[in-house]
């Protein structure tokens, strides 16, 4: 738990860098949309800059769009690989 | 025509399994690797994926198939794929497009009829572009398209004007949905679907009981039964890829003539690119 705080505080840090001018909050949907999350499905509020870092992870591993999709295998493996270099802050309880 | 595959693999397993300095890092954990088809490593790679699945666990994630042709070879196709590269959100769902689910099927989700006109976000589709699609697989073509389209005297569609919900009220749009008119083209037994270039479902987990939905992904070029082709231009298959997850939902492939790819090249149409389908 210890060091996914201390990775999620680096990653922030590194995000802010990445997207300075990207203030505030958005809402991120664990499972994202382009992979088959649900519009209403389990969000969480992260720092903007954060936000667009996950983002940009989740389209690195599987690329938006693309007419394919991974099979719930392949979306699990993504999903593991994308939180563990980029932590949800409330789920290692930190208040983003 | 040439065909490239391309990988992306964790780092971990790509040091454990692949020769040193194949492939580039996406990142700190993500290797990116692209072979020709025929390359003898493409089937290698297929074998550890499938060794690896059996114990539970996988290879690679990411996957794709590019398929670049000669000018020739695209010149004397009978029917090209179109394959729309532009894809945003909202979707018209979650923009107040209206559906009645209870008419897809039970298994696969397909078959939803829309009830209402295309609603979007239109602001988010991008403006240089000609062809674009929702997540949900929602197609809609710019005023361009329609006038070139018509002009031309082509046939297989008609368009629907796409309404603009991003505001308090509903307001036209420069977008249309095209409404396919054309009889589907049916997918001949040549035609591949799975999962992956190495898992074509033999299981069919993916494929449709009810004959909806031929695969999770189409693997192979299009092939489609020349006994289903009215003459048309522009066309849809009559079975769909993909599956029902979240917005997600099954798609057809698109399919264009000759005369509609002509068309297309002389307005400098984007947002999409051609391959070769085969009539068969």
């Amino acid at each position: 738990m210890l060091q996914a705080r201390q990775l999620y505080l680096q990653r922030l840090k590194e995000a802010q860098a990445t997207y300075p001018n990207s203030a505030g909050y958005e809402n991120h949907h664990l499972i994202p949309m382009y992979l088959g999350g649900a519009k209403d499905g389990q969000t969480y509020r992260l720092p903007t800059a954060y936000h667009k870092a996950i983002t940009r992870a989740f389209r690195e591993e599987w690329q938006y769009g693309q007419g394919r999709r991974p099979d719930p295998q392949a979306l699990t493996d993504i999903l593991v690989r994308v939180y563990s270099r980029y932590p949800v802050p409330q789920l290692i309880g930190i208040s983003p | 025509m040439r065909e490239t595959i391309e990988f992306r693999i964790a780092e971990e397993r790509a040091q454990r399994f692949l020769e040193p300095g194949l492939g580039t890092l996406v990142n700190e954990t993500l290797r990116k690797v692209v072979l020709p088809r025929e390359d003898p490593r493409v089937q290698e790679i297929g074998a550890i994926e499938r060794k690896l699945r059996e114990q539970g666990s996988l290879f690679f994630t990411y996957w794709n198939i590019e398929r670049r042709y000669s000018a020739t070879e695209l010149k004397s196709a009978e029917l090209l794929n179109l394959i729309i590269r532009t894809s945003f959100e909202p979707t018209g769902a979650m923009c107040g497009t209206g559906y009645d689910e209870s008419v897809a099927c039970e298994y696969c989700g397909a078959g939803a009829r829309q009830t209402t006109a295309l609603i979007l976000d239109t602001r988010r589709i991008a403006k240089s572009k000609d062809i674009a699609q929702t997540l949900a697989g929602e197609v809609v073509v710019s005023s361009r398209f329609v006038e070139t389209f018509q002009k031309a005297g082509l046939r297989g569609a008609e368009f629907r004007p796409v309404m603009h919900g991003g505001g308090k009220e509903l307001r036209a749009s420069d977008w249309y949905q095209p409404v396919v008119t054309s009889k589907p083209l049916r997918l001949a037994a040549k035609m591949l679907a799975g999962n992956n270039p190495f898992d074509l479902d033999e299981r069919g987990e993916h494929r449709c009981p009810k004959g909806h939905v031929a695969g999770l992904n189409q693997l192979s070029e299009l092939y489609v039964e020349r006994a289903s082709h009215d003459g048309s231009d522009l066309f849809i298959t009559d079975k769909l890829f993909g599956d029902r997850r979240g917005e997600l939902r099954p798609e057809p492939r698109w399919l264009i003539s000759p005369r509609l790819r002509d068309v297309l090249t002389a307005m400098n149409a984007k947002g999409h690119a051609l391959e070769m389908a085969h009539v068969v």
